[in-house]
């Protein structure tokens, strides 16, 4: 009967858009055509995240804690000095700010934000882990990021009693291991057989791998359990859109006439909703759009990026995943490489996108600015594969490119509660 | 309280209901579509599920193929599906699975069409090496 309830009340809510359909608004004397009302209302709200069956700790509350205590725990680096934190910040939108990352040491990729990364497809610029969980694994073992191992990481956390505490109280009891208590570092390194801690987790049991990449997975879900807390809404452009399903007159006058032409633009000259479309304003897939080669290393993008998620041994078909049907998992199941995928990178969410620059996969472009001006010139030519061909140079004028910057500052969303900001207390409660 | 939720679930669905009077249909319209193939060999139908085609979420199609000749229809045909944005020189990212669901009837699994405007499905019927496309353009809303 719940569901019956949930259902007739979704019917009534697409109801009265598709009435609203129908109308032409103006506001501050700039009308929007109805055409135009369907294609703003398909915009907001933004949706809780959707349901995560592949980590069955997504939204337990004691695994939030816990990840966001690891999210901020720089004894997870090799030096002691480096967290998930040092490149994602929540005083700067969860980026840092920087054109490219530096952990241990420089990266070739721009920090991208953690603003509702819960609702992508797909995570990294290339997409080659398919969910956060598997995503924030990763940088523990990156020597550039963080340098750590899971077989470090496992050790940390049985021999902490508040992280073992914490940890046991969510998860299984952390088992014992065959091996001695004198290898201390050891993690898989797929590309070199002869890197020392690749040679370190050959000598360990298979059973030992099991129990050591299970406690990783973990921690993995846990920080996900935080992730998925970090969710952008109630932006002005949000007031706005309740405002014409409202037909509430103060609402729909909230936004300035800047931020109203630039939204026209944003849906008709633009077509910057072809790509940057739903409540999240991404398709979350993969577009080359010609960016060139610059002074940058070459980047394969989602061509690459597909073979390895497809490999992963943290995705959401493999043995880690607290669901493994393929019915809960087409995106992976289908997913396959094409020659297309040369070049591309993610499309970015644009809730919060005023605060989270630079911009683009390496960073290049500093401001918006500098992003409206290479759409509205399109000539640089593209490192590999070919653009988008569906883009085209688009002209935007000085007062254009203010406007689309004065609509892109109404999809700034409230700040975080501050408990969320900070390393908690302690790793339980 | 249950004749009161029932109430409620009426007055629900008539306030749906009379709302959707004034409403011009906005999203794709669900339909079956056929067409022959390029050699006029073979007439291909397609349902998709869901119907309409969603945007950007996962989708299947359940393919008939009959011999345009209205003839007994070859044994061992094999079927491929693809589709396209022509204009935008990219297509899908996945490649469907294709299986055999009775005589000339066929399920296609794991399309996904993650843009709205113009794409061409395609569907080829091969025969040895023999292979004739059927291609079915749709606006994706």
């Amino acid at each position: 009967m719940k569901s019956l309830l949930v259902f007739l009340m979704l019917f009534l809510t697409t109801a009265c858009d598709n009435h609203l359909n129908s109308i032409s608004i103006k506001i501050h004397g700039i009308e929007f055509s109805p055409t135009e009302i369907t294609e703003i209302l398909k915009l907001s709200p933004l949706p809780p995240p959707p349901p995560n069956t592949h980590n069955a700790y997504a939204d337990n509350n004691h695994a939030a804690l816990f990840g966001q205590f690891l999210f901020f725990e720089t004894r997870l680096s090799s030096n002691n000095k480096v967290s998930c934190a040092t490149c994602h910040q929540p005083e700067t939108h969860w980026t840092d700010g920087l054109k490219v990352s530096v952990g241990l040491e420089q990266v070739s990729k721009n920090s991208p934000t953690l603003w509702n990364t819960a609702y992508n497809r797909w995570q990294f610029w290339d997409g080659r882990k398919d969910s956060l969980w598997a995503q924030s694994l990763a940088p523990l073992e990156n020597t550039l990021e963080m340098g750590g191992n899971r077989l470090k990481v496992f050790r940390l956390v049985s021999d902490d009693r508040a992280l073992r505490e914490a940890y046991e109280k969510i998860f299984d009891a952390i088992p014992k291991l065959d091996t001695g208590l004198t290898l201390m570092d050891a993690c898989p390194v797929p590309n070199n057989p002869k890197d020392l801690l690749q040679l370190a987790w050959s000598s360990l049991s298979d059973d030992d791998h099991i129990r050591i990449s299970r406690l990783f997975s973990n921690l993995g879900k846990a920080i996900e359990a935080f992730e998925r807390k970090i969710i952008s809404k109630s932006a002005p452009f949000d007031r706005f859109v309740e405002g014409i399903r409202r037909k509430n007159r103060n609402d729909m006058e909230s936004l300035s006439s800047e931020a109203l032409r630039g939204m026209k633009l944003f849906i008709g000259k633009g077509q910057c909703i072809l790509c940057h479309t739903g409540p999240n304003f991404t398709d979350r897939e993969f577009h080359n759009i010609g960016l060139d080669r610059g002074n940058f290393p070459l980047a394969v993008g989602r061509f690459k990026g597909i073979e390895q998620v497809k490999t992963d041994e943290f995705n959401r078909l493999g043995n880690y995943s607290d669901d493994r049907s393929v019915l809960s998992n087409k995106a992976l199941h289908y997913v396959t490489q094409k020659p297309n995928n040369l070049g591309e990178f993610k499309t970015p969410t644009l809730r919060n996108i005023r605060k989270t620059g630079p911009y683009m996969h390496d960073g290049r472009f500093e401001n918006l600015h500098q992003v409206f001006d290479f759409y509205s010139k399109l000539n640089q030519k593209p490192a590999l594969g070919h653009r988008e061909e569906s883009l085209r140079p688009l002209n935007f004028t000085d007062k254009e490119i203010t406007d689309l910057i004065a609509f892109f500052d109404s999809l700034t969303g409230a700040p975080l509660d501050d408990s969320l900001m900070q390393k908690p207390d302690s790793p339980g409660r | 309280m249950m004749r009161k939720l029932n109430l409620f679930l009426l007055l629900s669905f008539l306030g749906w209901s009379g709302c959707s009077e004034d409403s011009a249909p906005s999203e794709n319209t669900p339909t079956v579509h056929h067409s022959l193939t390029a050699r006029d060999g073979y007439e291909v139908t397609y349902k998709p599920n869901p119907n309409p085609i969603p945007l950007n979420d996962h989708f299947a199609l359940e393919i008939t193929v009959t011999s345009a000749d209205k003839s007994e229809l070859p044994a061992n045909l094999i079927i491929e599906v693809d589709a396209d944005m022509p204009t935008h020189k990219h297509g899908i990212n996945t490649v469907p699975t294709i299986r055999s669901i009775g005589k000339g009837q066929f399920l296609a699994e794991g399309l996904l069409f993650h843009m709205a405007g113009d794409w061409e499905i395609y569907i080829d019927v091969i025969r040895g090496p023999v292979r004739e496309r059927a291609t079915f353009p749709m606006t994706l809303k």
